[in-house]
């Protein structure tokens, strides 16, 4: 719905009269360099993705985002579909600022607690092979008062393998994979 | 989750949050309205005096969606002026303060009604010549919308007849909005504690047959004693149970999970919580943020366990810290695997997490 932000900001309204603090999004610290193995490690060097968008919309209409994975290695990759467009907004996947505000604006989409995964919950990506999906941001996001917005993938990928037998993670074995996306920048009118 | 457009609240909400939501972020810790400093003197409020207006969402709606609608009240007068807590949503609707009708006909109001004392300072709102406070209340819990068509919907404290006596002290009325409703059944909240009215009540929403509302009510009153049971833990000696899940033992790191559960516990205890068991997807459960304290739970939530890992009770925990207005946590890790390594990989995140603070609660295997 496209009221959306304007929950976000009753919300924080109450919030904010109730004491319990002002920011929506919590600060959150560089993750510290961890030791990835070298199977992550060039995953995550090869996956390679796109974010576009239009560069203009009507205040009230869809901002759809196509959001795209592409395998370039020569093995085909197993990605888990969880916290990416691949599968809709199911979380709070995307940052999105509006007119340079160093704040993000508040998430007003469902918050899902996920089942263990299932094979269904992977993409494959055969060697050169890209999957996408789209998604309006719109409703979940609040993009409906004309302004400029920056609209970043957050990432990390939850799980990404090129081991079959990996699939699905069992008992939460996840190996997640950091991703850069290029920002995407809308203006709504 | 479909989302349809309608965004009327445009204009007064860059009103209200201009004028009091930057007010209040630079004091946090002041509650509108509340502890009055000693000495200080508020004049009862009178017609005119308060604003009333009612906003909701979009201007119709489907039966699986709850009917929230935002209450502003805005002090017009060039005083600060007082308003009975009871005659305002601020600590839950605990009265018929809507008037709501249905073609014409009025919808039955199924909520609490309760006999008050004669008022202490405590139960009056404070609010300075222009502040504004909002409310947003989910009224499917307490009206009738079983009917389809076009409600009418406005604010009227004077709707209610049980505070005899103290009527006159502050009307509160507002324009009504219009909106069309599909009609759904009305599921009468459950009441809790031993033949006492309490300000908490749950009520659920399509939990019938394989779904029954019982369990709900097993699974809200399992996620409340482990609620009270991390409440005591984190007010105690501070062990492997509390860096297992969050991290380092620090007073700033306990701090923050003991404010968590306290939020946490105190929206179980005194909020309308509504459980809605329409979800069928494969996950536990989900929420909006944005919109306390309604907790869809899907297939996952009916296999699982009533207590322990990843269990009913403790699903409902992770969907209670999620609420903005409650702990404000997200999902950055699934599973208490994944969990245990975020603790070690980015302890802030771990305590931001709402599956670290289930697996705190549900404390299977249990740790020190």
């Amino acid at each position: 719905m496209t009221t959306r932000g304007h929950v976000g900001r009753i919300a924080l309204l109450t919030l904010a009269i109730t004491g319990s603090g002002c920011a929506t999004r919590k600060e959150e610290t560089a993750p510290p360099a961890d030791a990835r193995t070298q199977e992550e490690a060039a995953v995550a060097k090869t996956l390679e993705c796109t974010l576009t968008g239009p560069a203009q919309v009507k205040a009230g209409e869809p901002v759809e985002l196509v959001f795209k994975l592409t395998n370039p290695t020569k093995e085909p990759l197993y990605v888990l579909k969880w916290h990416t467009p691949l599968e809709g907004i199911r979380n709070d996947i995307f940052l999105v600022s509006r007119d340079g505000a160093a704040s993000a604006l508040p998430y007003g989409g469902p918050m899902m607690k996920r089942a263990p995964p299932t094979a269904s919950s992977y993409a494959t990506l055969a060697p050169g092979e890209s999957v996408e999906g789209t998604v309006d941001v719109a409703p979940a996001y609040g993009l409906q008062e004309p302004g400029t917005y920056r609209i970043t993938f957050q990432g990390p990928l939850m799980d990404v393998t090129s081991d079959q037998a990996k699939v699905p993670a069992l008992a939460g074995e996840y190996h997640d994979v950091a991703l850069k996306c290029p920002e995407v920048v809308v203006t709504v009118t | 989750m479909s989302f349809s457009s309608g965004g009327r609240l445009n204009w007064w909400m860059g009103a209200v949050v201009s004028v009091s939501l930057l007010g209040a972020c630079g004091a946090p810790e002041e509650r509108a309205g509340e502890v009055p400093t000693e000495g200080e003197s508020a004049r009862d409020a009178v017609a005119g005096d308060v604003a009333v207006k009612l906003s909701v969402p979009r201007s119709s709606l489907a039966a699986r969606e709850s009917v929230s609608v935002t209450v502003t009240l805005t002090n017009v007068a060039k005083d600060t002026v007082r308003l009975l807590k009871w005659h305002t949503p601020t600590d839950g609707l605990k009265e018929d303060l809507f008037a709501v009708t249905v073609d014409g006909a009025k919808a039955e109001y199924n909520g609490r009604h309760y006999k008050w004392a004669t008022p202490v300072t405590t139960d009056f709102l404070r609010l300075a010549a222009g502040e504004s406070v909002s409310y947003t209340v989910d009224l499917g819990t307490i009206y009738d919308f079983s009917k389809t068509g076009s409600y009418s919907i406005r604010y009227d404290s004077d709707g209610h007849h049980s505070d005899v006596g103290h009527e006159g002290i502050s009307q509160l009325r507002s324009d009504s909005v219009e909106l069309f409703i599909e009609g759904r059944e009305f599921q009468a909240p459950v009441a809790w504690g031993n033949d006492t009215v309490t300000a908490q009540a749950l009520s659920t929403s399509s939990c019938t047959g394989s779904r029954p509302a019982s369990t709900v009510s097993t699974a809200f009153s399992t996620a409340q004693s482990m609620t009270n049971n991390s409440v005591s833990y984190l007010n105690g000696t501070i062990g492997q149970r509390f860096t297992t899940w969050f991290g380092p033992n620090t007073s700033s790191n306990v701090s923050t999970i003991r404010s968590h559960f306290a939020a946490i516990k105190s929206a179980f205890d005194t909020r309308n919580v509504i459980v809605d068991c329409a979800c069928s997807d494969s996950a536990y459960a989900y929420v909006y943020k944005n919109q306390p304290y309604r907790i869809y739970v899907c297939n996952a939530f009916w296999s699982a366990p009533m207590s322990g890992t990843d269990s009913k009770g403790g699903t409902l925990i992770h969907e209670m810290s999620h609420f903005t207005v409650v702990a404000d946590t997200d999902d950055h890790a699934y599973g208490q695997s994944a969990c245990r390594s975020l603790t070690s990989s980015n302890s802030a995140r771990a305590r931001d997490n709402a599956d670290s603070h289930e697996y705190f609660a549900e404390n299977t295997p249990a740790l020190p």
